[in-house]
């Protein structure tokens, strides 16, 4: 079901800026450790360089900010932090999907034989 | 305590990414081609032992140089719609260029919607109205502020009107670049 896979594709594309922005609520964090947590979640993200694309834009939309520090290994690191505007983003992504995600479930649970 | 082909298949994956990345702004490129190398780095720090394999799944992992291309100029075609419709800036911008052009000109550059190479053609192709011929003036001024001129015996009004329509074509330029963002915008978020 080739128009399935493109749509779950699409929707998972969108859905992946928030899950990023989500993690770095708690703590900036560095493209590889996102890469880690990201990947402890299944399908989620499917190929891991990807994300580097998806940064580089939220930064652009200030939604994230970056910063090198340097690493234990004496390496320094691209870290990426939530801006102001990336947590209102996030606050808004978070009412919308709870809303969206009950809108649907509902109708699939109501659309079972 | 590399991989005995490490050079061979971080550097052969790095030449399929930039070549893929041709056409992306160099920027971006350069980004890009950065952070892949220093996940790449980070990948094999954590390595206890590295092996041709691991460097393998460490590539395949990242994705094909080709998708990775794709998903850079994607996201390049959202960020420069991205909730950047026009407003009331956009359409004085336009509409002040063909009429008073520094005007416009100040507008268009503190709108947030065309990119700045967009802002440099409009403003250019509106600037050869300005530095040519005498002239603030843009066909509607033009004429008044023209006849004025030339009884301080300024240069001849004739050419005044007549390059206003670089300003014109300034105006269009910069609409037919907001409509294509537009037609961007409409496609991305589908």
């Amino acid at each position: 079901m080739p128009c399935v896979d493109a749509a779950v594709t699409q929707m998972r594309k969108g859905l992946l800026e928030y899950c990023v922005m989500a993690l770095l609520v708690s703590a900036p964090r560095y493209g590889y450790e996102l890469v880690n947590q990201l990947a402890k979640v299944d399908g989620m993200l499917t190929t891991e360089g990807t994300i580097y694309p998806l940064l580089a834009r939220l930064r652009r939309d200030r939604l994230v900010a970056t910063e090198w520090r340097e690493s234990s290994g004496g390496h320094p690191r691209k870290y990426y932090r939530l801006t102001i505007e990336g947590d209102q983003a996030l606050a808004s992504f978070r009412r919308q999907w709870a809303t969206l995600r009950s809108a649907v479930d509902e109708i699939l649970k109501g659309g079972k034989p | 305590m590399s991989g005995p082909h490490a050079t061979q298949i971080i550097e052969g994956y790095v030449a399929r990414l930039e070549a893929e990345l041709a056409g992306l702004p160099a920027d971006r490129r350069r980004e890009l081609v950065q952070d892949v190398r220093d996940h790449i780095g980070e990948s094999r720090a954590a390595l206890e032992q590295e092996s041709d394999a691991d460097l393998h799944n460490i590539v395949d992992r990242l994705g094909e140089p080709a998708e990775l291309a794709r998903e850079a100029r994607e996201r390049e075609e959202v960020k420069r719609s991205n909730g950047q419709h026009w407003g009331w800036i956009e359409v004085a911008g336009i509409v002040l260029t063909i009429l008073v052009w520094p005007a416009g000109a100040i507008l268009v550059w503190l709108s947030r919607v065309w990119s700045r190479q967009e802002k440099l053609i409009g403003t250019l192709i509106g600037a050869v109205a300005f530095v040519i011929g005498f002239p603030l003036f843009g066909p509607l001024v033009g004429p008044t502020l023209g006849r004025l001129v030339q009884t301080l015996g300024g240069p001849t009004p004739l050419l005044i009107p007549t390059l206003g329509f670089f300003n014109v074509i300034g105006a269009i330029y910069l609409a037919f670049r907001l409509s294509r963002r537009e037609t961007a915008l409409s496609r991305v978020t589908v």
